[in-house]
């Protein structure tokens, strides 16, 4: 169940290292080797981004030095904008992320458990689903205007359909054994439903769950991108539109920043329900 | 169960049949079975299949893969509906699951996210037992399957016989009156197969629970059951039906050297229509 039980413990004790020394260095069971490798990576990465913008072989128009982007995030943070928009992009992204799942994993099941629904609806799923709905975007905003609104229902429809695929897939994954078992056990379909359905689609909810509170956040910037008077996404284009690529890459640093907290979120959530695994 | 029996009384007035005797644990009647197949295929599965069986007997049906068994088991289990004729189980006609029935099936249907324990306790669970009812039930059980000590274990930790085992304290847990067995043991390799048919017939014997088990392994009918029921090939049709009188209590590891078990054994082989007689001695 841990994924860090198989560690350094077993297999680094074993001096199998002498025959090539190097070994210790690309060790994968070391977390302190990896993590070495990974902060040279980003080291590495960065540091040959200063020198390219230091030396100006880009024009710098084009790109800011990450010496340029600390600078602008200093000010950003200072001035207190940072708090405006990450709170206006966040709250759109919860809302139309909590919408999106609830009713998606409430149509997924329903849909999952009905053959009749899953025939009747499946064309029309698949193209909903396979339609680019951020290029509807700007139809949202003529609809919904230049508020959070059509920024929530924009994530709403990208959450919605996300979830309640994957969810229908988790539904009608289950070993028909396990229903076949229900029901010859004596369980009523409510108790089908609840104990063996619901229960064994859990991981698959949770898969859609952690892409969906990505793709809300998707949605968000880039119906913020459209139009919106606040909001990160408003940000990266009112930056770029005047030409201050520190302003851009700093926002899109921000965004990085709340799309992994959200998912380190869903991975977490995602746990502790898995450890709950009794009965019930 | 008073509609049931209604619907019994009508179907068996307008037809002019004798009403089930009551001392009968399963009755099969005249039982027609056909289906479409998936690929629009009509398929006559069971064709005029009548089987009566006193309750506490234990009874294997036989015959060539196709020939309806488990359509029989499904039945009684109340999961399909014969197209003609009707069963009936403990005097009352079938229409629906019912609860008198344990099925045992070839896999173990554990759930995952379950323990062993929890899920022997599932059929109380859905029954309403008090929770420390039912988990003490459970670990009692799993004791008599020879699993005392893996009640926390989860179906990924358990080897294939081990989680039948759970699969068999699990319709235990029930007190079925009847056991319908579809190839329980079918999957296993062929030591924990024989260990796990004795194990059975060892739970079994003075329960005085009716026992139909469906099978395609000869040794295994012989062995355990008291009366083996032999199908012919599709449509399936009753082509024997044979009393195996070997003692009780059996052990089925060394009755499969007994002469009689071999005559028995040899009979029903000719039945199937396996090859000439020699052909399996």
């Amino acid at each position: 169940m841990n994924p860090r039980l198989p560690s350094t413990v077993g297999r680094s004790r074993r001096p199998a290292a002498p025959r090539f020394p190097l070994r210790a260095l690309v060790n994968p069971d070391s977390r302190f080797t990896i993590w070495i490798w990974r902060l040279a990576l980003a080291a590495l990465v960065i540091g040959g981004w200063q020198v390219v913008a230091a030396l100006q072989l880009v024009d710098p128009m084009f790109l800011a030095s990450p010496m340029a982007v600390c600078g602008f995030l200093f000010h950003y943070i200072l001035s207190g904008k940072i708090w405006v928009n990450s709170a206006v992009t966040l709250e759109e992204t919860i809302l139309g992320f909590a919408f999106g799942a609830a009713l998606g994993v409430l149509a997924g099941l329903v849909i999952g458990w009905s053959k009749f629904l899953e025939r009747v609806l499946t064309p029309f799923l698949t193209i909903c689903n396979s339609l680019p709905r951020v290029a509807l975007a700007p139809m949202f905003i003529i609809w919904f205007g230049i508020g959070a609104l059509s920024k929530v229902v924009l994530a709403f429809s990208l959450v919605f359909f996300i979830v309640l695929i994957s969810t229908e897939a988790g539904v009608r994954s289950i070993d028909p054994d396990l229903t076949m078992m229900a029901k010859v056990m004596g369980a009523t379909d409510r108790q089908r439903f609840l104990k063996v359905v619901l229960h064994g689609a859990v991981p698959s909810i949770f898969a859609g769950l952690r892409l969906g509170v990505i793709y809300s956040l998707l949605g968000v910037v880039v119906g913020e991108m459209i139009a919106a008077k606040w909001g990160l996404g408003q940000q990266v284009m009112e930056y770029s539109y005047n030409y201050k690529p520190a302003g851009v890459f700093g926002v899109l640093a921000i965004l990085a920043l709340i799309a992994i907290c959200l998912n380190e979120l869903m991975t977490r959530v995602e746990r502790r329900l898995g450890r709950w695994k009794g009965e019930d | 169960m008073v509609g049931n029996r209604e619907a019994m009384d009508v179907r068996t007035d307008c037809k002019n049949q004798v009403r089930p005797r009551l001392d009968l644990s399963i009755k099969v009647d005249k039982v027609r079975h056909e289906y479409t197949s998936r690929n629009g295929e009509h398929v006559l599965a069971l064709d005029d299949v009548s089987i009566d069986i006193p309750s506490g007997q234990f009874v294997a049906i036989v015959g060539p893969s196709g020939c309806g068994k488990t359509s029989i088991l499904n039945m009684l289990a109340g999961l399909i509906m014969p197209s003609r004729g009707a069963v009936y189980v403990d005097g009352e006609m079938v229409n629906g699951t019912s609860r008198a029935v344990g099925y045992m099936f070839a896999r173990d249907g554990m759930l995952p996210w379950r323990t062993a324990q929890a899920n022997v306790a599932f059929g109380l669970e859905v029954r309403g037992v008090s929770r420390s009812d039912r988990l003490a039930r459970a670990d009692a059980l799993l004791e008599r399957v020879g699993l005392k000590g893996f009640e926390r274990a989860f179906r990924s930790q358990l080897s294939h016989g081990m989680r039948q085992r759970v699969a068999l304290a699990r319709t235990m847990a029930i007190d079925p009156k009847v056991f319908l067995l579809d190839e329980p043991f079918g999957a296993l390799d062929a030591q924990t197969r024989i260990v796990l048919q004795e194990e059975f017939v060892r739970l079994w014997e003075n329960t005085g629970k009716t026992v139909l088990l469906v099978t395609h392994d000869i040794s295994e009918a012989v062995a355990m059951a008291d009366r083996v029921i032999v199908l012919s090939a599709r449509p399936g049709r009753i082509k024997s039906d044979i009393t195996i009188d070997l003692p009780r209590p059996r052990d089925i590891e060394s009755i499969r050297f007994d002469e009689k078990f071999a005559r028995l054994a040899r009979r029903i082989w000719r039945d199937i229509g396996g090859r000439a007689e020699g052909g399996m001695a």
